[in-house]
């Protein structure tokens, strides 16, 4: 890590600077992790709970397989009264994105760096559109995401590989695309949790948005020829991927969305690799699909996740009807 | 038990702050070799027989002892293994026409009280005994100013108010007559259902977590932390000189770390171990997100203080060496790096009492972190882990941990007119809000003993023992609370301890 | 948070019913096809390996300095994945201190209202981070630019990619910097090298520019990427959107391109959507985009984007050999 000045907020690291572990291998190539016996048109198994926290309106936790995240969501409360502070006919929203300093291979540091912000952003985009934010003017929604535990590439990344008789780097084919797929599966987790906290919160919106991602595989030998990745022929989609590529595949693009089934709109779009143009949008279209079908299946799991609570609520005030309108609205809409 | 203790006064207005000049006695176990070497400054109250002078405004009806150092061992000062320091106050003083008082009769309350180090607990009773030194002897001519005010009417509860209010408004308009009517009701119950000595139900989660080395979860009631422990190393380049992390390391006092971590200046550069809590994560609506707050800092700075003062981990665990087999170290081999320690603690949901969640889950994290192998690898000029042999740290054989008490003070009670403090084990955020302070303790158990009769009785053949009391002044609180509060400690700390080896004993 | 526009609602709401009627009418009367036309230069930075400068009327103007660095790599042969990411570093600064808002190109990158309200942030990596995206994307599918930056054994180009916006507005256009960092890439020549391939030591190169080589070869594919912005206002489709257009419109896409072959073909590299104002629409219209829309959109980036890139690029070769 380099040494940059020291945060006066916060206990430093020794000033000469430490640098993750790097480890050695002999071995030919990575040892390839088990791969995963899912059907690629399964997503992985969903934790998803709501109201965990007692101090703010509304939170959830979230588990995909190593993904852990938790969101809470502040407000609606009303902007400061400063003179600094324009007039606002809708609420603000504010959407924070951050990494436990451990929740991935490479320690990060304690302030949001660029792709932290990205996340944020993108997550901003794929709920504004969905809160009915006309109904809480002069007032701020934050919603704070902090992701515990990520899957992002292992121990792999920070291997070197000694291999004889060789000297130049190989980018390895799995290497293209990675960060797309741990940020992706990150980031549909992110907007799906968001929003089941937002219900839990009271926040009425036009629908829940459920995240989606998907990636495009092909074979990797048609790629080692000269008309790389023109061989469309056999595209595998895995919905949900894991960082891992399947056996003897490449990645080519993955596409991550923000939906909402109920209104069947995209809020948030953010596709990143390689998608061929020959048949006009057709390659993409294909890969849009695939991950709306994986937000549909997100979906689901947000919508029980919501009526859990609802119910919860419901049970605990007695025979009174919820005096929460918006988390009923919302419920209805799915 | 006691066999030499040294008791050090000062005037209480001094001690608290206050322009007077110092006056120091020391008193030894036989309490007639009283040495006065603050005569001179008296103002003309002076009128101690045994040579002891008097605060000459005597308006601070607080007056205060100050233990300076006490020993269970009759060593010589220098290697004297813990050191207190306690400032006592409304010692009630004998009139001069009653000098046969019973000592007893005597109460003393504490109102700062500082100790480090290792003891038994029942070092308590060598407190007492001690305060009890110094009060036996008339130290302060008795003064009419000096006599508590006994107030014998006027201080009669408030008459009830024409308005009622419903449970719930009358919590959220008056939290601290809310909290003062539970805890005045017999038998004293908190808001929350608890009674003052009861503290949360915790569950322990470790290596939860698949990036970090180390990693638990702590969950009391409603405040949940996370803490990850994440090893980078730390090459020595080569003109360094390995001593200074050596000698950083082994520093004794707590002064050289808090300096070392963020001191005077604001920022600058730490040791191995890095400790930093993380608040802005949305955990409760009352702490602001941002850059870390003031109770952030202060958190953090307390954490990192505790890790280095206890000596939690030993640098063994910590050195690379220059070796090319997985062997045992050789004598010859050189240091060429460590291992440095990031200890991130995030707090996930606050309800109160966030120091013990935290430093219960860096203990436990750090008990269950495995570092890499890690050796120098001389041909590539760097160092290289081996993915396949990890190792634990070597933590300190008995293991540190904290409880902390919320002191509320009552406005009266039935005869003394100061009014009390109750002490509230674990407090939540309600109650941290009232609380006028926070009296933290640590204390070891001896963790080894413990753990092949697991079996049989988890807490059998516990040896515990207080490491160290804080209490930055503010209430006062009687010996017998501070008594009664480290039995709670300990029988927290056996609790803690034991979910620990269950979770330990899990297999992952 | 609302775009900050110069436009009041009713205003807004004007411009929402005009671009939505059919045929639309643009503010500047153009097709909704048809780009603002711009200004571009090339090579003009003596001291970097590649420089471009691009501006347009409305815009304003963006300069990008490519400079290129050797550095040893961490380790003596092999570089692991995360240190071999950080081989292409990417700069945004904004001249004078130009508030971004959402909407705006740099916007889509990241520095909308989203993440600096609560000022934990500093600067700006947002449109950092979708440039870099940008290039390393292209190579999904077994090419990398990273694989032309090893020089020899333990060497490699360390790649610095500035970018300087200069705009009037607080909306730059994502079109006007990444027609810029386009132009700089495909005008970054590398030194060539003189001493051996294999040897450890640190390697020379000759002074001679007219032998340097090309970072993109101009012959081979994929060439650098370039984005287009595209909104939607009712069933219409507008590409290279105005301020005012982009306050006014429902939904709107960045779509990163790369020419595929030299008939002008390009392939999809990524796709991001971009805020839009949603200023002149009715509550409860379209909260986001629907298959058909998305796939109307991305069509008009396609169609389009062959000749705008080799536009580009003819240009950047124009300009190139004339120097």
């Amino acid at each position: 890590m380099a040494a940059k000045a020291p945060d006066r907020r916060r206990n430093n690291p020794p000033s000469h600077g430490t640098t993750p572990p790097v480890f050695l291998s002999s071995s030919s190539g990575p040892v390839k992790p088990k791969q995963s016996s899912r059907p690629p048109d399964e997503i992985r198994k969903i934790f998803l709970r709501t109201g965990l926290i007692s101090s703010v309106t509304g939170s959830s936790f979230l588990e995909i397989a190593p993904l852990k995240l938790s969101v809470s969501v502040l407000g609606p409360r009303p902007l400061p009264r400063t003179s600094s502070t324009p007039f606002a006919a809708q609420a603000i929203l504010t959407t924070e994105v951050k990494f436990a300093p451990f929740a991935s291979t490479v320690r990060r540091g304690y302030i949001r760096d660029s792709s932290e912000r990205d996340l944020g952003s993108r997550l901003y985009q794929a709920l504004v559109g969905a809160i009915r934010r006309e109904l809480y003017p002069k007032s701020r929604i934050e919603v704070v995401v902090t992701i515990l535990d990520s899957e992002d590439e292992g121990d792999d990344v920070n291997t070197v590989y000694i291999e004889e008789g060789k000297t130049t780097v190989e980018t390895k084919f799995w290497d293209a695309g990675r960060s797309e797929r741990a940020l992706g599966v990150v980031l549909a987790g992110c907007i799906t949790a968001a929003s089941a906290a937002l219900a839990d919160a009271g926040i009425e919106m036009f629908d829940m948005v459920s995240g989606g991602v998907a990636t495009s595989f092909v074979d990797e030998v048609s790629l080692k020829g000269k008309d790389r990745g023109d061989a469309v022929s056999n595209k595998l989609y895995v919905r949900d991927p894991a960082i891992v590529p399947p056996e003897g595949k490449a990645p080519l693009a993955t596409c991550v969305l923000g939906y909402m089934a109920a209104r069947d709109e995209i809020s948030e779009l953010w596709i990143s690799g390689k998608v061929g143009t020959k048949n006009g949008t057709a390659e993409m279209d294909e890969l849009v699909d695939e991950a709306i079908a994986a937000a549909r299946s997100a979906r689901g799991v947000l919508n029980e996740a919501s009526k859990e609570r609802v119910k919860f609520i419901v049970d605990k005030s007695g025979t009174a009807p919820p005096t929460e309108g918006g988390t009923t609205d919302v419920e209805m809409s799915g | 038990m006691v066999s030499s203790s040294r008791i050090q006064c000062k005037g209480a207005a001094d001690a608290l702050g206050y322009c007077h000049p110092v006056r120091r006695w020391w008193v030894g176990d036989d309490d007639d070799d009283d040495d006065d070497d603050g005569d001179g400054d008296g103002d003309g109250d002076d009128e101690g027989k045994e040579g002891v002078a008097v605060n000459a405004s005597g308006v601070d009806k607080s007056h205060a002892c100050e233990l300076v150092a006490i020993s269970p061992y009759p060593t010589a000062e220098a290697t004297w293994p813990s050191s207190a320091f306690l400032l006592g106050s409304d010692l009630k003083l004998k009139p001069k026409s009653k000098p046969d008082v019973e000592p007893c009769k005597q109460t003393t309350h504490f109102q700062m009280l500082h100790f480090e180090g290792s003891l038994d607990w029942v070092f308590l009773p060598v407190l007492s005994t001690s305060a009890s030194l110094v009060s036996t002897k008339p130290l302060f001519s008795p003064m009419s100013s000096l006599t508590p005010q006994v107030d014998s009417g006027e201080s009669l509860p408030p008459p009830p108010p024409p308005l009622t209010f419903s449970t719930s408004l009358f919590r959220q308009i008056s939290p601290a007559l809310y909290l003062q009517r539970h805890l005045l009701h017999s038998p004293p119950t908190r808001p929350n259902g608890r009674s003052p000595s009861q503290c949360r139900d915790f569950t322990l989660t470790t290596n939860s977590l698949s990036h970090a080395h180390g990693s638990a979860v702590v969950r009391a009631g409603d405040t949940a932390v996370v803490c990850g422990i994440r090893g980078e190393v730390l090459t020595i380049a080569p003109g360094d000189d390995p001593s200074r992390f050596e000698s950083y390391h082994s520093s004794p006092t707590s002064a050289t770390h808090a300096c070392g971590s963020r001191g005077a200046g604001g920022a600058s550069w730490g040791g191995l171990i890095v400790t930093n809590v993380e608040l802005s994560t949305g955990c409760s609506k009352k702490y602001p997100l941002g850059p870390p707050g003031g109770l952030a800092q202060t958190l953090s700075d307390q954490l990192h203080e505790l890790v280095n003062v206890t000596k939690l981990v030993s640098l063994d665990s910590l050195r690379i060496y220059d070796r090319e087999d997985y062997s045992d170290v050789t004598p010859n081999a050189k240091i060429k790096g460590y291992w440095s320690l990031y200890i991130d603690v995030l707090c996930i949901s606050l309800d109160g009492n966030i120091l013990d969640a935290a430093w219960y889950a860096i203990v436990a994290a750090l008990k269950s972190s495995r570092l890499p192998l890690a050796s120098w690898n001389q041909t590539e000029e760097r160092v290289f882990c081996d993915s396949s042999l990890y190792h634990p740290l070597s933590l300190r054989r008995s293991l540190p941990f904290t409880t902390t008490f919320a002191l509320i003070s009552l406005p009266h009670s039935d005869d003394n007119g100061g009014g009390t403090t109750v002490l509230l084990n674990d407090p939540d955020s309600y109650e941290e809000d009232e609380a006028c302070e926070f009296l933290t303790i640590l204390s070891t158990t001896d963790f080894e003993i413990v753990e092949g009769e697991l079996s049989r009785s988890p807490l059998a053949g516990l040896r515990t023992r207080v490491e160290k009391i804080e209490k930055r002044g503010g209430c006062k609180i009687g010996l017998r609370q501070i008594e009664s509060c480290t039995h709670q400690a300990t029988s927290k700390a056996a609790r803690y301890i034991q979910s620990l080896m269950k979770e330990q004993l899990t297999p992952i | 948070m609302p775009p900050p526009t110069p436009l009041s609602p009713p205003e807004l709401s004007y411009l929402y019913a005009s671009l939505s009627l059919s045929p639309p009418i643009r503010l500047d009367l153009r097709t909704p096809t048809q780009f603002r036309p711009l200004v571009a230069e090339c090579s003009f930075l003596p001291h970097c390996n590649g420089s471009a400068r691009v501006c347009m009327a409305e815009a304003g103007e963006c300069i990008v300095g490519i400079k290129a660095e050797l550095e040893k790599d961490a380790t003596t042969k092999y570089a692991t994945v995360i240190e071999r990411e950080k081989w292409i570093e990417v700069s945004v600064e904004v001249a004078g201190g130009g508030v971004s808002g959402p909407g705006s190109g740099v916007g889509i990158g990241g520095i909308s209202g989203a993440g600096g309200a609560t000022g934990r942030d500093e600067g700006d990596g947002g449109a950092a981070v979708w440039l870099k995206e940008g290039l390393l994307a292209g190579g999904a599918g077994g090419w990398s630019i990273l694989d032309r930056l090893v020089i020899s054994s333990g060497w490699h180009w360390k790649i610095y990619i500035d970018v300087l916006l200069l705009t009037p507005t607080s909306h730059p256009s994502p079109l006007l910097i990444s027609a810029a960092v386009n132009m700089a890439l495909d005008s970054t020549y590398l030194p060539k090298l003189t001493s051996p391939h294999d040897v450890d030591d640190i390697p020379t190169f000759s002074d001679d520019w007219a032998i340097s080589a090309p970072l993109y070869e101009p012959t081979t594919f994929p060439r650098p990427p370039m984005s287009l912005p595209v909104v939607a206002v009712g069933d219409n489709v507008f590409l290279d959107p105005s301020v005012a257009e982009v306050a006014a419109a429902e939904a709107g896409l960045v779509v990163t391109l790369s020419l595929s072959d030299s008939q002008g073909n390009c392939d999809i590299v990524g796709i991001r959507s971009m805020e839009v104002g949603r200023g002149g629409g009715k509550e409860g219209d379209r909260k986001g985009i629907n298959r058909t829309l998305l796939r109307q959109m991305v069509n008009a980036c396609v169609k389009e984007a062959g000749e705008v890139i080799k536009g580009l690029g003819e240009t950047t070769h124009k300009q190139m050999f004339r120097a």
